[in-house]
């Protein structure tokens, strides 16, 4: 199924208000207010369209565009839609604020017992969670930029007055989220000889190192990180001190929650109270993964551009560079750490931690690949070599082959790859957090390394992927009910997967909202220039270009005569090929050819009469 | 309520518009009374298909002082157009108070602006709307309009504006300069004692001849025109959102159509049914207007 970004964002949309308007107001329904990551979620099925693709921005009335007006039909009219939507982010505020007036980033209903006969607590409901600090970092900055635009546009005193509100109130959350990602990054050191130690060194030696030279060899790549970790971070006394020593392992990244002992973070800005930490102090790629996606937003163009940070939250969005960068780096090392055979091509992968396979951590691993193939750190080569990756995870997923009986992949989409929160049972039982969005985000991933790729093949097989993975999602949208145009029902596609829950999953239809902003970056990007094309159309051209001044040497045509006419055509033709050979050689061809025919005609009969 | 109607240049169809507003309003039951205060060339008796022309006993006698009550013409009784004639059951009543053809423009003293208040509080508790025609720019007759309506016996009155333009660049660009920029409409009004934001959410935009792209009357048009069409639609609301007067202070659009051209008259029923030579979108177009023109949703502040 092809992708069509616009088409199927505003199919997103129309559901989205049919599910979330109710009579000219945002309506949050039974399951609004519950956990933070889901309303950030919900909104930002929203607002991250609108504020990334300008053909979809709501922040200015006069600009908002027919078909996009109508898909909110449910909203009111163009100049109401605005101020609808701030009412509902403002909403979303206070629900997540705490009574002592401190931001909160409760993951709610996100959380599940690990033994699922027992309740959790009401006070391990409100633990903070690493996704809803990401959230809220790309809801507050969609929110100051839309805000920043909309309040030239409006002179309502009610709404001006809301305005300003909002304003400080997404600051401080901006300020309380990062913060938040800043004491849940952690680094966690061990000796080879541990059983996390032997599993990475198996997985780094991949069979080409004996696991005894790892060590030297994961030294020799990772000595520079190693200092910056230990010099340039302040990470207690304990990580600091074990760092020194060369011969132990490290893994850096972000924990699920803010870290046990996390010293708080000296800000002016009033964000409250900062509460302990409950997490034990290890990294987890899904965390990893979900945090580097929201710190990227701080320093995206946009962030740049409109001055959306102000000066505390830059130095916290530098704080959070430098770990971003240093996690970056050592994941993208660690996927490639074997030229051979990468630890990443070996599917399932295997956490050290926790000791659990699944494809769902190697798409993690090859997510933050793509993120650093986009730096263009890695290489072209690198490029082809993780396309192949993907195709195999959505073989694996069962996403473009058929799911057999009693498959084990099955678990990967629903109930979904659950990951025990450790630390969390120092309040109640202990709990689980589960990814169900496999697909999404294979989707999101094949999208971005599209984007990425400059050679043909590669893209091609990309592009198939995409469609494969895209189909097979859409067909995933619940058919009727509330949720009816959203997310997820996975038993369309796998009849035997057990029964979900009843409302949307605004994880998975974020997500795909997400996919089609990908694949709307993805069109606008200039088409892969074929070399050989090119050096085809630019020899056509130069003999059309030829053979056009032969004829023009042929006595003038009548003015106003088909002949004059024709040759008129072909110049124009042929300019407009010359201006295009170098970016759409195969229109600048397509261009050529007819020219070169109709001269061909002329040359033919003008031969014919001279034979005569 | 009073419903001044203003343009930025002639040719706009801000004439023709407004008199089918008229002609709407009253269909749908309100009495209306439309003054023709186009004081260069009115032509409001044409456009109603009224036959005498006022000699000596117009608008502009009048507001000069020579007679004490202009001449009123009851367009059911007295129009020449076949489908007017019978007023239909439940309309209003439809009354023209012409210009006259000799007029021309003509300073305002203290007297004129004294009479035409008169005039338009006597005519607002006799007429559920008063349209009032203005000549194109910055007129006099602009000036009049925003000089009366800023007098402290006008305060409990209701009054909107309509500014007419057509949908090009350079109209885009002079409509804006009317309204926003230095000696415009909102200086002007706010020297006479205006609440300048006040006064602008008192003012919204038609947008006349429009070739829009998505109607069926260019549905037609080759894959390459339509494409050509719609960016330079894109651009032309880019150029208006920049200039203020974009999509959300447009009351609504009319449609390029060669009827109201050529025929500059009233679009009845019949030309869209019987004799079929007007479009469909061009009547609906007037009555959505006309709705509008009293739904508080389209006015106020943005």
């Amino acid at each position: 199924m092809r992708i069509k970004p616009r088409q199927h964002l505003l199919d997103i949309w129309r559901a989205t208000a049919r599910n979330s308007f109710d009579g000219g107001e945002w309506s949050w329904g039974t399951w609004g207010g519950l956990s933070s990551v889901a309303d950030a979620e919900r909104l930002l099925c929203l607002m991250y369209p609108a504020t990334e693709i300008p053909g979809f921005r709501l922040d200015t009335p006069d600009l908002t565009q027919d078909d996009v007006e109508r898909a909110l039909g449910g909203a009111g009219g163009r100049t109401e839609i605005p101020a609808i939507l701030i009412r509902a982010v403002a909403d979303f505020m206070s629900a997540h604020t705490g009574a002592d007036g401190r931001p909160t980033f409760a993951g709610g209903h996100y959380f599940a017992p690990e033994d699922l006969g027992r309740e959790l607590t009401a006070e391990q409901r409100e633990v903070e969670v690493v996704d809803s600090y990401s959230m809220s970092v790309t809801l507050c900055l969609a929110t100051l930029g839309f805000l920043k635009a909309y309040e030239t546009k409006t002179g309502r005193r009610d709404v001006l007055h809301l305005i300003a509100e909002l304003k400080s109130a997404c600051s401080k959350r901006l300020t309380a989220a990062m913060v938040g990602l800043l004491r849940s990054f952690t680094v966690e050191v061990f000796d080879e000889g541990s059983p996390q130690g032997r599993t990475l060194c198996e997985l780094l030696g991949q069979g080409e190192l004996p696991p005894r030279l790892v060590p030297q060899t994961f030294q020799r790549r990772f000595g520079a990180l190693r200092t910056t970790l230990r010099e340039s971070l302040f990470l207690g006394i304990d990580v600091q001190e074990a760092l020194c020593d060369e011969g132990r392992l490290f893994e850096c990244g972000w924990a699920w929650s803010l870290v046990q002992d996390a010293p708080s973070v000296e800000v002016h800005a009033d964000i409250g109270k900062q509460p302990q930490g409950i997490a034990a102090p290890v990294p987890h790629l899904y965390f990893t993964v979900v945090a580097l996606d929201g710190i990227q937003d701080l320093f995206s163009d946009r962030t740049l551009t409109l001055g959306l940070l102000d000066g505390e939250q830059q130095k916290l969005a530098e704080a959070l560079r430098l770990r971003w960068e240093i996690t970056q780096q050592y994941w993208s090392g660690i996927a490639r750490f074997t030229d051979e055979r990468w630890p990443l091509e070996d599917i399932p992968w295997r956490t050290t931690g926790q000791q659990r396979e699944s494809a769902y951590f190697s798409l993690s691993v090859a997510a933050i690949l793509v993120q650093d193939l986009e730096r263009r750190r890695a290489t072209d080569e690198d490029l082809t070599r993780t396309v192949a990756v993907m195709e195999r995870l959505a073989d694996r997923g069962r996403i473009t082959t058929r799911m057999t009986r009693g498959d084990t992949a099955l678990a990967l989409h629903r109930p979904g790859v659950a990951l025990p929160l450790d630390g969390s049972e120092a309040l109640g039982p202990s709990m689980r957090w589960t990814m169900t969005d496999f697909s999404a985000q294979l989707l999101k991933r094949t999208v971005q390394l599209c984007t990425l790729s400059q050679n043909l093949p590669a893209y091609d097989r990309l592009v198939r992927l995409a469609e494969h993975v895209f189909e097979h999602l859409w067909q995933r949208r619940t058919a009727g009910g509330e949720g009816s145009g959203l997310w997820d029902d996975v038993q369309a596609v796998y009849p035997e997967a057990p029964h979900g829950e009843d409302h949307p999953s605004w994880a998975v239809t974020e997500r795909v909202t997400e996919c089609m902003v990908a694949a709307h970056h993805l069109y606008r990007r200039n088409p892969i220039r074929s070399a050989e094309l090119t050096t085809l159309a630019g020899a056509a051209l130069s003999e059309a270009t030829h053979l056009l001044g032969r004829e023009q040497l042929q006595a003038e045509p009548a003015a106003g005569g088909e002949r004059g006419r024709a040759l008129k055509r072909a110049e124009v033709a042929l300019r407009r090929a010359g201006q295009i050979l170098d970016e759409q050689p195969a229109t600048a061809y397509a261009l050529t050819l007819p020219v070169l025919n109709d001269l061909d005609a002329l040359a033919q009969a003008r031969h014919d009469a001279q034979g005569a | 309520m009073i419903v001044f109607a203003a343009s930025d240049k002639g040719g706009t169809g801000r004439s023709v518009t407004s008199a089918n507003l008229a002609y709407q309003r009253a269909l749908a039951g309100d009495d209306v009374c439309y003054l023709d205060f186009d004081f260069g060339s009115p032509t409001a008796v044409a456009v109603f298909d009224v036959p005498a022309a006022p000699r000596g006993d117009g608008l502009h006698a009048y507001l000069e002082g020579h007679i004490g009550e202009p001449l009123r013409l009851d367009i059911w009784r007295l129009t020449e157009h076949a489908v007017l004639r019978d007023k239909p059951n439940g309309a209003g009543r439809l009354v023209l108070f012409p210009g006259d053809g000799s007029g021309g423009e003509f300073a305002t003293d203290q007297d004129v602006i004294q009479r035409c208040t008169d005039l338009l509080l006597r005519l607002n508790s006799e007429f559920d709307l008063i349209i009032v025609d203005l000549s194109a720019g910055r007129s006099y007759a602009v000036d009049m309009a925003l000089e009366v309506t800023a007098r402290p016996e006008m305060r409990g009155v209701e009054t909107r504006w309509l500014v007419f333009h057509r949908w090009t660049r350079q109209h885009v660009i002079a409509v804006s300069g009317l309204v926003f920029k230095e000696f415009g409409i909102l200086e002007a009004g706010a020297d006479r004692g205006h609440d300048k934001a006040v006064l602008r959410d008192a003012i919204r935009f038609v947008r006349a001849a429009v070739p829009d792209p998505e109607s069926p009357l260019w549905s037609h048009v080759s894959p390459a025109q339509s494409a050509w069409m719609h960016a330079c639609d894109e651009t032309l609301r880019r150029l208006a959102a920049e200039q203020g007067i974009g999509d959300s202070r447009v009351l609504g659009t009319v449609p390029l159509e060669p009827v109201l051209q050529w025929r500059e008259q009233l679009i009845t029923d019949a030309d869209v049914l019987s004799t079929q030579i007007a479009n469909k979108e061009t009547l609906e177009a007037f009555t959505e207007l006309a709705r509008r023109l009293t739904d508080d949703t389209y006015w106020g502040q943005l």
